[in-house]
């Protein structure tokens, strides 16, 4: 352990530190508090990009502080938690321009940022976390910091939809603790980098490891939005579609799955976790998650409802690919991480901009659309695409990685559920974008304000952002910088192990 | 033995001059008085073989130091004059006022 | 010190002639606490020598790998150098107090006048003090920012450094603003404000560009230690000699003041 571990403590501040400052500002500070809020992500993605650099020289980062003896705090940066990190900074950055944008007239943005920057530098810190206990400390505190958000609008509607939350949450938050405290006791410190941590008790204690994988995927599986836990998502729609966008379909769900990759890669690792016969389960739990979101998908007229079922679909690919137990179905599931958080925030910032500028929350007011708002409807089209699984976009190629991993696996039963939620995909994704280009204009909207873009530009600069990056991140999927060079790259250290 | 010497007359010098700045009555000599005690102040360290501290004694102590205190000399001085302006102007209106 | 010397001074203007009883009282008493305290620390002094591991000898091993020859310099920014960064904040602080405690009419920051800006006062034949003023300052400016910028690169092997460029600088900016104050309304206070933030701003981010190279927060790369230093420095003198001018100009430009004013 090195004295450089404190950049990882900088890093986590650069968030937290704007964050508790902004509670403080009076309302009207406009300028203070945008400041702070771009700084503090500029200053992260800054100090993330840094420790990227510093691990690919071959730097070791770790901080550890000891809470009581035997059991410490420990931040670690590994390339997968770089991956995550680096995700949750750039999106953070690209949802904070457009969260300024959106929320310009409403009141209580003070709290509404406050939190947010709290929410972020807590997603990092779970990116970050070395042991299962840190993992488990900031992941409670995710919970906590995210409830603010949803219930932030104080409508009896979201009050309701905060309540289901919680109680999602908190019964998911102390089956994990209860997860944790038991393997604590049969092993010892749960650190992510040790390897054979469980290797003593697999003889003698079969039926604990089975239950408590049980209880811990089950406490991560709230949060990753796993059948029959998923309840809390469509309703979590409520909230400002800032919201709704980053943590409701990148930051929570995936610090979820992030837990789900962690628990069953570093505490239990593959090898044992297929010897227990732990991942057939996991892998029809989560195939059964995949068509269900499908399902449930395709009956929704909410638009926003629609893309939350359409989540839980998408990220139980990520943990179908980790259930696999072969590298080529890992990297995919562990790209499907970066693309589908990509492509989600696309459509959620599009959902948005409806929403704002034109007042449309149904799908059924979207016929047409698209002569009103061409830009804002590419990058729907764009994100609706990449979800289906069209090459060259970005969600063809983690789908590929999938397919060529299941049948590596002599799981070829995945490749039929591949198929299967494609077509379901296609067929709530499409008619959208159809009627949106090609039908005529059926539900009144309000008339056009005099100026050049058909929305402000704040909401408009992200969802394009994030759209040229889902295409480019699939044409470029083979090249040295890309999201798949990284996801191979951590394949590759995990199986030199 | 030179060296010595030297030293010896710093020693002296230094807390004679120290004393002189805060016994003057004129305020502008007690500046003057603490501009050279930096220069000598500048010395004694030169003679602690202490040389970067000297350069910074001599620009900051009696140079900056030196040139803020006449700074703030003057303003004080034209704002108590402004205000005596200000006092005999009030003065005079008052006795006006008695007077009609 | 300038505190207390300040403060003794006001006390003593305001009591001319009238030493009462209990001013003896606390003369004595105060000089003999001050007497205490030196005789302390003498004897301190002189008991204990330095450490065996704290001489010249032993710590020259270190020395070679901060990057600078000079040991003054190696303690200031290599070994010490948080303590530095403190320093340098400090100073930055005292900048802004000035800069939000009062404005300053920037065709007019000292509210004296100087044979500048009254070239209309008579009493003269010929050219006056202030045309050796003008061309004082026209030599020494430049000749002073040169010795500045030495002192600052010497600082590595010799006595110099930030502090005593950044001295030097200041004392540059002030007899700048003594000789023609108005120039100050030329300059684009953004400029200004570029100078007090680059010192701090340059010496945290090479604080923080540390972490890339695998050492804590300024623990420089080994190999190339060296220059790291001799950019901090740079940033930092430039820092300290505008703040030092700012200090003594005594407020930020008004912005009411800063339109529209013509070359002098």
């Amino acid at each position: 352990m090195n004295q450089s571990g404190n950049l990882l403590i900088f890093i986590l501040l650069s968030s937290l530190l704007p964050g508790l400052i902004i509670f403080s500002l009076p309302e009207k500070s406009h300028r203070i508090r945008t400041i702070l809020n771009l700084g503090g992500a500029l200053t992260k993605l800054s100090l993330i990009l840094l420790m990227i650099l510093g691990i690919y020289q071959g730097f070791y980062y770790e901080f550890r502080w000891t809470l009581f003896p035997g059991t410490d705090l420990v931040l670690n940066a590994d390339p997968l938690s770089a991956l995550f990190a680096t995700l949750s900074a750039v999106l953070w950055l690209l949802t904070t321009i457009y969260a300024i944008g959106y929320l310009e007239q409403s009141p209580n943005r003070s709290r509404f940022f406050g939190y947010f920057s709290l929410c972020v530098s807590v997603t990092v810190g779970i990116a970050l976390a070395g042991n299962l206990l840190t993992f488990l400390i900031f992941y409670e505190m995710l919970t906590l910091t995210t409830y603010p958000l949803v219930i932030h609008r104080g409508t009896p509607e979201a009050m309701a939809a905060g309540r289901v939350y919680l109680c999602y949450t908190l019964g998911g938050g102390a089956a994990f603790m209860a997860g944790v405290a038991w393997l604590t006791a049969l092993v010892g410190p749960l650190n992510f980098h040790v390897d054979g941590l469980l290797l003593p008790v697999v003889e003698t204690h079969r039926v604990s490891l089975t239950l408590i994988f049980i209880l811990l995927i089950g406490g991560v599986g709230v949060k990753a939005a796993l059948f029959p836990l998923h309840g809390w998502l469509p309703r979590a729609m409520v909230a400002p579609a800032p919201v709704s966008a980053l943590l409701h379909a990148v930051a929570v769900v995936k610090a979820g799955v992030f837990g789900i990759i962690r628990i069953v890669h570093d505490i239990y690792s593959i090898d044992l976790a297929s010897q227990l016969g732990l991942l057939f389960p996991l892998s029809l739990l989560t195939s059964l998650t995949i068509l269900y979101g499908s399902w449930r998908a395709l009956q929704e007229d909410d638009l926003k409802r629609r893309l939350a079922y359409s989540t839980i679909s998408q990220v139980s690919y990520i943990a179908l690919g980790i259930s696999l137990a072969h590298p080529l179905a890992a990297m995919g599931g562990l790209v499907h991480l970066v693309h589908q958080g990509i492509m989600k925030i696309t459509l959620f910032f599009c959902a948005g901009n409806l929403a704002e500028t034109l007042g449309i929350h149904r799908i059924s007011e979207m016929n047409g659309v698209a002569r009103r708002m061409p830009l804002t409807m590419a990058a729907f089209s764009i994100g609706a695409l990449g979800m289906i699984g069209l090459p060259p976009l970005a969600g063809f190629v983690s789908k590929w990685y999938l397919g060529l991993g299941a049948l590596a696996a002599d799981q070829g039963w995945v490749i039929v559920i591949l198929i299967t939620s494609t077509l379901l995909n296609a067929l709530y994704f499409l008619p959208i974008v159809h009627h949106a280009w090609f039908s005529s204009q059926e539900h009144p909207w309000p008339t056009r304000k005099a100026g050049k873009l058909e929305a402000h530009w704040m909401l408009l600069l992200p969802s394009l952002i994030t759209a040229f990056l889902v295409l480019i991140i699939g044409l470029l999927a083979n090249s040295e910088m890309s999201p798949m060079a990284w996801a191979r790259l951590i394949m590759n250290k995990e199986s030199l192990q | 033995m030179i060296l010595i010497l030297f030293d010896f007359v710093l020693i002296i010098t230094l807390p004679l001059l120290g004393w002189a700045v805060l016994a003057t009555e004129d305020i502008f000599k007690a500046v003057v008085l603490f501009v050279s005690f930096g220069l000598l102040m500048s010395l004694a360290w030169v003679r602690l073989n202490a040389p970067d501290v000297a350069l910074a004694e001599a620009a900051i102590g009696a140079g900056v130091t030196g040139a803020l205190f006449l700074s703030a000399l003057n303003k004080l001085e034209r704002s108590v004059k402004h205000e005596r302006r200000i006092n005999r102007d009030e003065e005079k209106e008052a006795i006006n006022e008695r007077e009609i | 010190m300038n505190g207390g010397l300040t403060g003794m001074k006001k006390r003593k203007q305001s009591m001319k002639g009238k030493f009462k009883r209990k001013d003896w009282q606390f003369a004595t008493l105060t000089s003999l606490l001050i007497a205490t305290l030196v005789t302390f620390l003498c004897w301190a002094i002189l008991k204990e020598p330095p450490g065996e591991d704290l001489t010249a000898e032993a710590l020259a091993p270190l020395f070679v790998q901060s990057g600078v020859t000079s040991p003054v310099t190696a303690i200031l920014l290599n070994f010490r150098g948080y303590d530095t960064l403190l320093e340098v904040m400090v100073l930055f602080l005292a900048g802004l107090g000035i800069w939000s405690q009062a404005t300053v009419d920037p065709t007019n920051p000292l509210v004296f006048s100087s044979p500048a800006t009254h070239p209309t006062k008579p009493n003269f034949h010929g050219p006056g003090p202030e045309l050796i003023l003008a061309t004082l300052v026209r030599i020494l400016i430049p000749l002073m920012v040169l010795v500045a910028g030495y002192l600052t690169w010497a600082g590595g092997f010799q006595a110099g450094g930030a502090f005593q460029g950044g001295a030097l600088l200041g004392g540059a900016g002030i007899l700048l603003i003594l000789a023609e104050p108005q120039r100050i309304s030329t300059i684009p206070p953004a400029l200004i404000r570029f100078g007090i933030v680059l010192g701090p701003a340059i010496f945290l981010l090479v604080g923080v560009s540390c972490f890339g190279y695998g050492g804590n927060f300024l623990q420089y790369p080994q190999p190339g230690a060296g220059s790291w230093l001799l950019l901090i420095e740079f940033g930092a003198a430039i820092s300290i000699g505008i703040t030092l001018t700012t200090l003594f100009v005594g407020g930020r430009p008004d912005p009411k003041r800063l339109k529209g004013t013509d070359q002098p």
